[in-house]
């Protein structure tokens, strides 16, 4: 901090002698917080080891043979989660901090070692059976259930993503678009359902304040899921377009009551996008299919473009406007 | 020189330091309060999301009102045309930037980081089309138009888009004096990006350049980088096979490689000693950050472990080692700390954390296609780009 300015400041008269001091004392004592750095270590650590752990097992199975590599597994989720089980703080309904800096990655390399092992008892032995998804269903159970339990929103979007895979969608970010064919009707209606169930979760997680914080982590998985499903439908059954530019807007307006509510600038934004790809979409199939023009049409979607972007970012300056002033 | 109001500049710096001041609690909220309202800044700077809205949006008018120009002329296009055309729109780009600045008061709203960079695109795209300019030349160009904007807007990527492109120059034209030259390339580079960094570090303290702060540390970070990229051992072998048709053979070393190979693990070590020594942030992010490329560059060359071992092994030391040094600073010592710092992190509301583990460890197959609704293929391809 610049000494100097606060001096400066205070000869003026508007920072006191008590905060000056302070100032003062608290640059003396200059810390460096390595948080972020030490975490990111801890966490390439986990990613590297139960990366590298995965191969080994892969490569040795010829050697050791499935029983050892098995009960390995077990042996490194066991203790894991009995770590965790000693260590926690007690449950509560609200937030709770971990116990301490490793407890997250521990708990984490314990589900991660766990997913693995269902995985391979199932791949090996069939255990679960092929009926109902049975393999993919029981541990997003038991994730769903160490989220909570121990309270671990890392846990929670795996949690989710289990379930998404287990209602046959890939939901993270890089593979939403990847691994989905949104050209499928079972697609697109799963995508539908589980994002408003998604949604739904989030909101009751708040209304009921149980474990509130992981609101966000509920409502952000299934917004993205639910506005790419209703674009994929708008795409893919053409002619009733206007049909899916109706749940569009149907959307994208409760959106805007809980973006606004919530005073959150990141839905709005998600919103905007969205609909202005759903409603640029519309407007030329509009232009060129049911009105038929041609070259003209292709100066009117210029001209759209250009005058609904300056409505849009007048919309959003409005907005940014009115979110700070509630 | 600066585009945007000065005073106003100067009272967002003092905001700056009031709220670190106030998140530290070294002040009250009245103190807060009335220093912000004496000191207040007109700009208009939305929130970051907005922000990233406006961009978007402003692109999308600047790219379709092109498109209908160009559609309007769309009898003789040519390319020499389109440049006048692009040059023609650059300056009518850059007159809306002034007008958004000066009148409307924008600073980081979206709207002028967009129209900054549609300006710079538009002249050096504008030139090229009218005539016919080298690599080298096209460097030059971007040189000196990204130093005039860096110096008029305080762009922070824009300063390190300089410093970039002119060691970008240096290095063309200086590898076309023969042999020796090609040799001490590396070196050069080095010492330039060496003598940037220093002379960056240097005005970064000096009042007269405060407003460049943030794009002064940019440039601090792409030397500190381009320092040690000019002679790590993998860029300066493969880059002399592809740039200077130099022959290897398998397994072959390049001239002086042992000094390669020396500089390559020494640099990284300097910089985090440093890093400490100095408690100097910038330098310790950057140097555990390259000695991720030291591990990668010796792998490429001499796989002494298989990749699970060394996974195995290079994860369980990076747990050690963070363990260790997280029980050693639970209480601060030698001025590190593991508390955090500043609590209120707009990347933390987003869970920033929670995502990357779904995204790195979520890679569950998603379960057959026989779910409920029967059916469906589940194939490769996305259905739109537009995400």
């Amino acid at each position: 901090m610049n000494i100097l300015l606060f001096e400066k400041l205070h000869a003026e008269g508007l920072i006191g002698d008590a905060s000056l001091k302070k100032i003062k004392a608290g640059n003396a004592s200059k810390l460096l917080s390595l948080y972020w750095e030490l975490k990111t270590l801890l966490y390439l650590g986990v990613l590297l080891l139960s990366g590298g752990i995965g191969i080994l097992v892969y490569k040795s199975i010829d050697i050791l043979g499935h029983q050892v590599i098995l009960s390995f597994m077990a042996l490194v989720c066991t203790v894991s989660f009995f770590y965790c089980f000693k260590k926690r703080l007690p449950f509560s309904l609200k937030q709770v901090a971990s116990p301490n800096a490793f407890f997250d990655y521990i708990l984490l390399l314990a589900c991660l070692t766990f997913i693995s092992f269902i995985g391979y008892i199932q791949y090996q032995y069939q255990v679960l059976g092929n009926h109902f998804g049975l393999a993919t269903f029981t541990p997003m159970l038991v994730l769903f259930f160490i989220a909570y339990y121990f309270d671990h929103v890392g846990i929670l979007s795996l949690a989710i993503t289990n379930f998404a895979a287990w209602a046959g969608i890939a939901v993270t970010p890089a593979k939403i678009m990847q691994d989905n064919n949104f050209n499928s009707t079972a697609i697109i209606v799963t995508g539908l359902l589980l994002g408003i169930l998604l949604i739904a979760a989030g909101f009751l997680t708040k209304k009921r304040n149980i474990k509130a914080h992981f609101q966000f982590t509920y409502t952000n998985f299934g917004t993205h899921l639910l506005y790419i499903s209703c674009l994929a439908g708008m795409f893919k059954f053409e002619s009733y377009f206007l049909l899916w530019f109706l749940l569009l807007a149907c959307i994208s307006y409760f959106f805007y009551n809980k973006g606004v509510k919530e005073k959150s600038f990141y839905f709005l934004l998600i919103l905007t996008i969205y609909f202005y790809i759903g409603l640029s979409y519309s407007i030329i199939r509009l232009l060129f299919d049911i009105a038929q023009l041609d070259l003209s049409g292709v100066y009117l979607v210029c001209i759209y473009f250009i005058a609904s972007a300056i409505a849009f970012i007048l919309f959003l300056i409005m907005m940014n406007k009115k979110l700070k002033t509630l | 020189m600066i585009a945007y109001n000065k005073e106003w500049l100067d009272n967002l710096l003092i905001q700056q330091q009031l709220d670190a001041a106030y998140h530290k609690n070294f002040i009250n909220k009245e103190e807060f309060l009335s220093v912000n309202n004496e000191y207040a800044a007109g700009f208009y700077t939305p929130n970051i999301f907005i922000r990233i809205g406006l961009f978007i949006l402003t692109l999308v008018i600047v790219s379709f009102s092109m498109g209908l120009v160009a559609l309007i002329m769309v009898s003789g296009v040519n390319e020499k045309t389109v440049g006048a055309l692009l040059l023609f729109f650059g300056v009518l780009v850059l007159g809306v930037l002034q007008f958004i600045i000066q009148k409307k008061h924008h600073y980081k709203s979206g709207v002028d980081d967009a129209l900054l960079w549609v300006f710079g695109g538009c002249i050096i795209g504008g030139i090229n089309l009218m005539m016919d300019i080298s690599t080298t030349g096209n460097a030059l160009l971007i040189v000196i138009f990204s130093v005039i904007l860096f110096l008029r807007f305080t762009n922070a990527l824009m300063g390190g888009v300089a410093a970039l492109a002119f060691l970008t120059v240096v290095f063309l034209s200086y590898s076309k004096f023969g042999n020796f030259a090609k040799a001490t390339t590396s070196f050069l580079i080095m010492l330039l990006a060496a003598i940037i960094y220093v002379a960056a570090n240097n005005l970064f303290n000096q009042s007269k350049f405060r407003h460049y702060k943030s794009g002064i540390t940019v440039i601090k970070i792409v030397t500190l980088f381009c320092t040690y990229a000019a002679v790590n051992y993998f860029i300066v072998r493969e880059g002399s096979i592809a740039l200077f048709n130099l022959t290897l053979k398998e397994g072959e070393s390049i001239p002086f490689g042992w000094l390669f190979w020396s500089v390559t693990f020494v640099i990284p070590i300097v910089y985090i000693y440093m890093g400490i020594k100095k408690k100097l942030v910038l330098f310790l992010r950057v140097g555990l950050l390259l000695t991720a490329t030291i591990v990668f560059t010796v792998r490429y060359y001499h796989p002494v472990l298989p990749l699970e071992m060394a996974m195995t092994f290079g994860g369980l030391l990076l747990i050690g080692i963070a363990y260790a040094l997280i029980q050693y600073l639970q209480q601060p010592k030698y001025g590190f700390t593991y508390q955090k710092i500043i609590d209120s992190d707009a990347l933390d509301k987003l869970n920033i954390e929670g995502i990357v583990i779904a995204e790195t460890f979520g890679g569950v197959k998603s379960a057959d296609a026989n779910n409920f609704f029967g059916g469906g293929s589940f194939g490769g391809g996305g259905a739109t780009d537009k995400f």
